[in-house]
């Protein structure tokens, strides 16, 4: 290949009516003895120790990189866990559907109160004040009668 | 391996890149390359001392970075192209911060300068030619930059235009106009020389 090349550019300086060929083979660039050869270990050391250094600096990278990312993931687990449990089906605010609330209310209605189960606004619609102060007198009334006997007279005419 | 004097590309690069081959790769390297890498730098350098800060860089950026060569061109290609760059990098730094010396003037002086360039070369004792070599490197080395490595390239190195032009990112018709205007110059300058 070269041999070939050679010959390429002696025909082409012989086109251009060159004889620079002739300068060629006498040129006397010159090197210290031995030079190649020491500097052949010269670099093989001079690059073995950058190389050997990269290598601790890539080590050095990794250990802190090993360090960090157990921190990081720990750090990602609880930051899920933060956005998650108030979404998740523990939190009060959970959706339910209406057959849901239906259900649940018609199994515990005893345990709750009259004012838990009806809205303050709606309790008058639903029981006219006329109404409420009738209930509210019979119940009295009635009160009244199961327990008389823990009352005193002052106490009964207080009543009346 | 069994110790051979030329190598594959690919044979080279599986040493250097094998831990167990590795000396061995970077020996077989060297002797395929180490002498074609430090003349093509020496000769656009022209001092020894220069071009062998030069080649060393050259091989340790080599080395360095021989594990990520593609392969997209081939070794000696690649090789060539690094060690263009740091031989152009070096001589624009020179020109940029000249030394500055009482003896022998400023190199920057001295590379336009053909006075110089001759007693430089004259008395570098690892140059050795006659008068006639002294002016043919003389002629060479007023080239304009571009046309001297194209010189190079060509009439020592003998790469192919296709080489170079992947080397200099210049195409190849280009490049054999800058030669010819390279020898013609050089011609020329000699001539001039002969008659005086």
């Amino acid at each position: 290949m070269e041999n070939l090349e050679s010959k390429d550019v002696q025909k082409e300086l012989e086109e251009l009516g060159s004889n620079l060929m002739q300068y060629k083979s006498q040129t006397g660039w010159q090197v210290p003895p031995v030079y190649f050869r020491e500097t052949q270990v010269h670099i093989w050391n001079q690059w073995r120790q950058t190389d050997a250094i990269q290598s601790k600096q890539k080590k050095k990278h990794w250990s802190w990189i090993s360090y960090f990312a157990p921190a990081v993931t720990i750090a990602s687990i609880i930051g899920f866990f933060i956005w998650w449990l108030p979404n998740s089906s523990l939190s009060t605010d959970a959706n339910l559907s209406a057959t849901e609330i239906e259900n649940y209310l018609t199994q515990h209605v005893d345990d709750l109160t009259l004012s838990e189960l009806v809205h303050p606004d709606q309790m008058t619609d639903l029981f006219p004040l006329e109404e409420m102060e009738n209930i509210h007198s019979e119940a009295n009334e009635k009160y009244i009668e199961e327990n008389i006997s823990n009352y005193s007279i002052d106490e009964l005419q207080q009543m009346l | 391996m069994s110790s051979k004097s030329t190598w594959t590309d690919t044979e080279l690069l599986e040493m250097l890149r094998d831990e167990r081959y590795l000396e061995q790769g970077f020996q077989a390297f060297c002797r395929m390359y180490q002498e074609r890498i430090y003349y093509q730098i020496r000769r656009m350098v022209l001092d020894h001392d220069d071009a062998d800060d030069v080649y060393q860089n050259t091989m340790i950026k080599i080395f360095k970075g021989i594990s990520s060569f593609e392969g997209k061109s081939s070794i000696f290609t690649w090789v060539y192209r690094i060690a263009t760059n740091e031989t152009l990098t070096f001589l624009q730094k020179k020109n940029r911060y000249p030394h500055q010396s009482l003896s022998s003037g400023s190199d920057s002086e001295q590379l336009g300068n053909p006075g110089r360039i001759y007693d430089q070369l004259a008395a570098d004792p690892y140059f050795d030619g006659d008068q006639l070599q002294l002016k043919f490197q003389e002629a060479i080395a007023l080239l304009p930059e571009k046309q001297k490595l194209v010189f190079h390239m060509r009439y020592y190195d003998e790469l192919s235009y296709k080489d170079m032009s992947a080397i200099l990112d210049t195409s190849e018709g280009a490049l054999k106009a800058s030669f010819h205007h390279a020898v013609k110059k050089i011609e020329e300058y000699l001539k001039d020389q002969i008659d005086e």
